[in-house]
């Protein structure tokens, strides 16, 4: 891991590896909660995303001599001390319906990698997927790795509106959007469990960088009455 | 308690304060003002703790009322105000009287963001901790959305009165000068190729029309970057990235937390403050800086407002 300077606050942690070799996302939540833990009042942001973390703290943290690169180094090497694969990731289970009605695209994903519609469904719920970071709008996890024949590029001309919930998947990612949001990825499913709700200001988004996810199959039936659970 | 009423807002003008913080890694924007001199300045102004929620307002074409004396200040771009039926310069406060208006019109091309504070104060339910409104996410301000015409916001004080105050004219930033961001390299700037860094730092760019609260496109020579996809990244305030055509782009406070260009560093945060007021067309440079240099000027900064 390398620590390198990136702005009068900030610090960027580059852990080794790359698009075909992530490093696993629980060393970088586990990196996370250390740093957070070290500077106590004094973090701002500290934030996982694939192979990168970012630390910017307060001014404060800077006064007085103080030297938190030091600091950061510390809860790295504690880090590598402990071994990341120690500690047990959260496994989450959300109900997925893959209903044609909620699943646009999924008979083309499903010809395309030479398959039926419920072989891609297995493929893609048979799979445990790590949370590798949290971006693009609240509660979105882009989470990893899709079975290969399910994998295609983004599409070439983006959805204006994808409703809240869909499950999508692009290259070897997939997510839940949610809110509703224009996006590019194949739309092959929907959850009806909320992945943000702003009601809880302290734990407001189901998923954290370093999470595991499972998906459910449901039926039709079943995800209204979900639905409507979740909505009361 | 006073009510001030909202009787024009043409472009966009909504509720602000220094942002969030540690929201990021929930994919939570940051927010916030865009300048932080003229938001703090405009709150000092009204005899506020300088983080205290204010209008921000892009680009004018903006006016309110109220139904009780208010004591007001208004810091950062010119936008030809007037305040009970007379000419108002920014960088001052002043008591808006009841019935009467206070008006901001169309930009003198000096800034783009007006901060308009009230003495104590708005009303203003915090959201993550912050005042600050997110208009994608429906949260946060004023019912989470931008302020129109019929707004009423309300004061904390009963009587928000005090004093007002002047700027001393060598504390008034001149905006609509040429720009030099001072740039952190960082993120992926040595992978670039050396060409391309050269050009960065060698050539002029100007500020587009393209711009808001979540960045600012630059024109000019393009960057090359030329070596495909790249992993997402988490992405700091200030960052200068390089979209697929060669574009610049310096994000700012309403960013995604997360991006998938190239990136080149860092811009020294207390020239965001300038390069947010820059009109399209302002020429911009790029130097590069230290920054352990920029840490001691940021950290002045934040003593000489009282909050480090």
């Amino acid at each position: 891991m390398k620590i390198e300077v990136l702005s009068e606050f900030s610090y960027l942690i580059r852990f080794p590896g790359d698009k075909t070799n992530l490093p696993e996302p629980t060393a970088l939540g586990i990196a996370a909660q250390l740093i957070r833990d070290a500077f106590d009042e004094d973090w701002v942001e500290v934030v996982p995303v694939f192979a990168d973390l970012l630390v910017t703290l307060s001014a404060n943290a800077f006064t007085d001599g103080k030297d938190p690169q030091t600091v950061i180094s510390a809860c790295l090497d504690r880090l590598e001390r402990q071994g990341g694969a120690q500690i047990e990731p959260r496994m989450i289970e959300v109900p997925a319906c893959y209903d044609e009605e909620f699943a646009d695209d999924l008979a083309e994903i499903a010809e395309k990698g030479g398959m039926t519609v419920n072989e891609a469904v297995n493929l893609h719920a048979g799979q445990t997927y790590k949370v590798y970071a949290m971006g693009f709008c609240a509660g979105f996890g882009y989470m990893g790795d899709v079975p290969d024949p399910l994998r295609q590029p983004r599409r070439s001309s983006p959805r204006t509106r994808i409703p809240v919930g869909s499950i999508a998947i692009a290259d070897f990612m997939t997510a839940v959007y949610p809110l509703a949001m224009p996006g590019g990825w194949h739309i092959i499913g929907r959850c009806p469990v909320p992945f943000f709700n702003p009601d809880d200001q302290h734990n407001p988004t189901l998923l954290r960088a370093g999470d595991l996810l499972r998906f459910q199959p449901i039926d039709k039936d079943e995800f209204h009455r979900l639905q409507a659970k979740w909505q009361q | 308690m006073a009510t001030v009423t909202i009787t024009r807002a043409d472009f966009f003008a909504s509720i602000q304060d220094l942002g969030r913080r540690r929201t990021q890694h929930m994919g939570l924007a940051q927010s916030g003002v865009a300048d932080e001199y003229s938001f703090f300045r405009a709150n000092y102004l009204a005899g506020n703790t300088v983080t205290t929620p204010v209008i921000e307002i892009i680009s004018g074409l903006f006016s309110v009322t109220t139904d009780s004396p208010v004591t007001m200040a208004l810091a950062g771009a010119d936008m030809s105000a007037r305040a009970n039926n007379a000419p108002l310069s920014p960088w001052q406060s002043f008591v808006l009287m009841p019935g009467k208006v206070l008006e901001l019109k169309n930009s003198t091309g000096d800034g783009i963001f007006s901060y308009l504070a009230v003495k104590g104060g708005f009303d203003i339910p915090l959201c993550f901790n912050s005042a600050s409104t997110v208009a994608r996410e429906n949260l946060g301000g004023h019912q989470g959305r931008k302020l129109g015409v019929g707004d009423q916001l309300t004061t904390i004080l009963e009587r928000p009165l005090c004093p007002t105050l002047a700027t001393p004219p060598d504390q008034i930033p001149q905006f609509g000068k040429p720009i030099t961001l001072r740039l952190m390299p960082g993120y992926d700037h040595d992978r670039f190729p050396e060409d391309s860094k050269a050009l960065l730092f060698s050539r002029e760019y100007t500020v587009s029309t393209k711009m808001d609260r979540t960045g600012i496109r630059l024109d000019g020579p393009p960057v090359v970057w030329g070596q495909g996809d790249i992993l997402s990244k988490p992405v700091a305030l200030g960052v200068v990235q390089i979209t697929n055509d060669g574009t610049p782009v310096v994000l700012l406070r309403e960013r995604q937390s997360t991006g998938g260009y190239p990136m080149m560093g860092v811009v020294s945060h207390l020239d965001l403050f300038k390069l947010v007021q820059a009109f399209p067309g302002t020429p911009v440079r790029f130097v590069p800086a230290d920054p352990a240099r920029l840490r001691r000027e940021l950290i002045r900064f934040y003593s000489f407002w009282g909050l480090v």
